[in-house]
């Protein structure tokens, strides 16, 4: 468990629901983007893992792009969700709760006498 | 002898299914043998303790084959290569190959024309001189370009092309010099054969990423990251110019030391932003299509001049072949360019 927000194997199943939340609060750039996740507490994500994510919602167009000068520096690439966005994140919004709600069962301890019964035996049939 | 009952996959359907999963895994994806046999295995197995069909718990082979190489070869190993599976490293196996195969077709040419034997002139010489430098010339470059050296892709191209020339000039110039012997054509055959042989045998290191680009300073690394994703990949410029751009302007805002530390190796940050489009392998085959078009209307113009100059014969036969070989190339590259194929950017 990564003390920063988590398993990475969570960060990576739920870095395009959680950029799509993001970017549903307004338009942002890539390291905005980041930002805003390493402070809801998913983690540091690398651009190494967001920009594949987002350049794939920007093909399947749920994303468009504009690019915006940058002071100085080079220029910003900002993303904007567009309508179909929108409605996949109310649909992912809507299986959230049961699929959370789910997991959230299964990882509860089992506190069944037949579980209780199980854990006290070792594999190998002998009682600790 | 016949399989056991338990290694038999439960209905022709399902051993068809793993044997394409099998070839879909180290042809177009250059996994390790082991690596497609255990996959096959577990497909197998699944199938036998389901009792349901291959297809339906896995889906179709070719998508379940990119599935496994992504999850089973590690990214830095699949990002070293091009999409076929190949790097620089080929080059000598390549060179070999191509010798060999050439050569085979030559000879078995040489030996319906000529018979047993074939005189050796200064001109047939400069002609296989052209012919080698020609083929070298494309197939390193080729590879170069695959592997994201652009410039290095097209100096060889123009190595080869230069050869060509040359050789094409030398041959006019000694055409009416006479021969120098005459050449036992089962030795052409024999010596091809034996760089076939060589070709298969010959110990490829495996690939690997380029140390210097994710070691050197920052720009040769977002120059590397172009160059594959416009060499590998097929993007267009605009596509990579934007890629590198959007990396570049993360980078800054970061304030990281290197953009590796954002985004790991070039290659693999290439292969992440395209794994799981078919758009790569679909601009690799309109690319295909335009060169077999190219060759498919040189060799039909031939066909209609020696068809007018000459009438029909074997000269005619075998352009034809040669057409109709080119044009069905044409075919499948054309259709390849517009199928949807699983990607997994191996």
């Amino acid at each position: 468990m990564d003390a920063d927000g988590g398993n990475p194997d969570w960060q990576r199943g739920v870095l395009t629901t959680c950029a799509l939340a993001v970017l549903a609060r307004g338009s942002a750039h890539g390291y905005a983007v980041a930002q805003q996740l390493q402070s809801a507490g998913i983690g540091p994500v690398k651009g190494g893992a967001l920009y594949p994510v987002l350049n794939r919602l920007e093909q399947d167009g749920v994303l468009t792009s504009a690019w915006q000068e940058g002071a100085g520096g080079p220029g910003r690439k900002v993303f904007t969700l567009t309508g179909a966005g929108h409605a996949r994140l109310e649909a992912l919004r809507r299986g959230w709760q049961p699929f959370a709600a789910a997991v959230a069962d299964l990882l509860a301890p089992d506190t069944s006498p037949a579980a209780a019964a199980a854990g006290g035996r070792r594999a190998d049939g002998s009682t600790p | 002898m016949s399989a056991p009952v338990q290694q038999r996959w439960p209905s022709p359907e399902d051993e068809r299914w793993g044997d394409r999963l099998r070839v879909r895994l180290a042809v177009e994806h250059g996994v390790p043998a082991p690596v497609a046999e255990e996959a096959a295995e577990e497909a197998r197995l699944a199938c036998r303790e389901s009792g349901r069909p291959a297809e339906e718990l896995f889906g179709p082979a070719d998508e379940h084959a990119a599935e496994v190489a992504r999850e089973r070869v590690p990214v830095e190993r699949r990002a070293a290569v091009d999409l076929d599976g190949g790097s620089p490293r080929d080059r000598w196996t390549l060179c070999l190959l191509g010798a060999g195969w050439g050569g085979s077709l030559g000879g078995v040419l040489l030996l319906v024309t000529q018979g047993w034997t074939t005189p050796v002139t200064p001109a047939a010489l400069a002609v296989l001189a052209a012919t080698a430098a020609g083929w070298t010339g494309a197939a390193w470059g080729v590879l170069e370009r695959r592997d994201g050296r652009l410039e290095r892709g097209w100096a060889w191209a123009a190595a080869g092309a230069a050869g060509v020339v040359a050789g094409a000039a030398a041959a006019d110039a000694l055409r009416d010099r006479p021969a120098l012997g005459e050449l036992p054509v089962p030795l052409v055959l024999l010596a091809s054969a034996a760089l076939v042989v060589a070709g298969l045998k010959l110990p490829q290191r495996p690939a690997a990423l380029d140390a210097r680009a994710a070691t050197g300073d920052p720009g040769e690394w977002f120059e590397r990251l172009a160059g594959v994703l416009r060499g590998r990949f097929h993007l267009t410029r605009g596509d990579v110019r934007d890629r590198v751009e959007e990396a570049r302007g993360y980078w800054r805002d970061s304030g990281s030391a290197h953009p590796r530390d954002e985004f790991g190796a070039p290659e693999v940050h290439a292969l992440r932003l395209v794994e799981g489009s078919d758009e790569p392998r679909r601009r690799r085959s309109r690319m295909k299509a335009w060169f077999y078009g190219a060759l498919t209307l040189y060799w039909g113009t031939t066909v209609v001049d020696t068809a007018l100059g000459e009438g029909f014969g074997g000269e005619l036969l075998w352009r034809a072949a040669a057409v109709a070989l080119t044009a069905s190339l044409l075919v499948g590259a054309w259709r390849g360019s517009r199928a949807s194929a699983p990607a997994a950017g191996s």
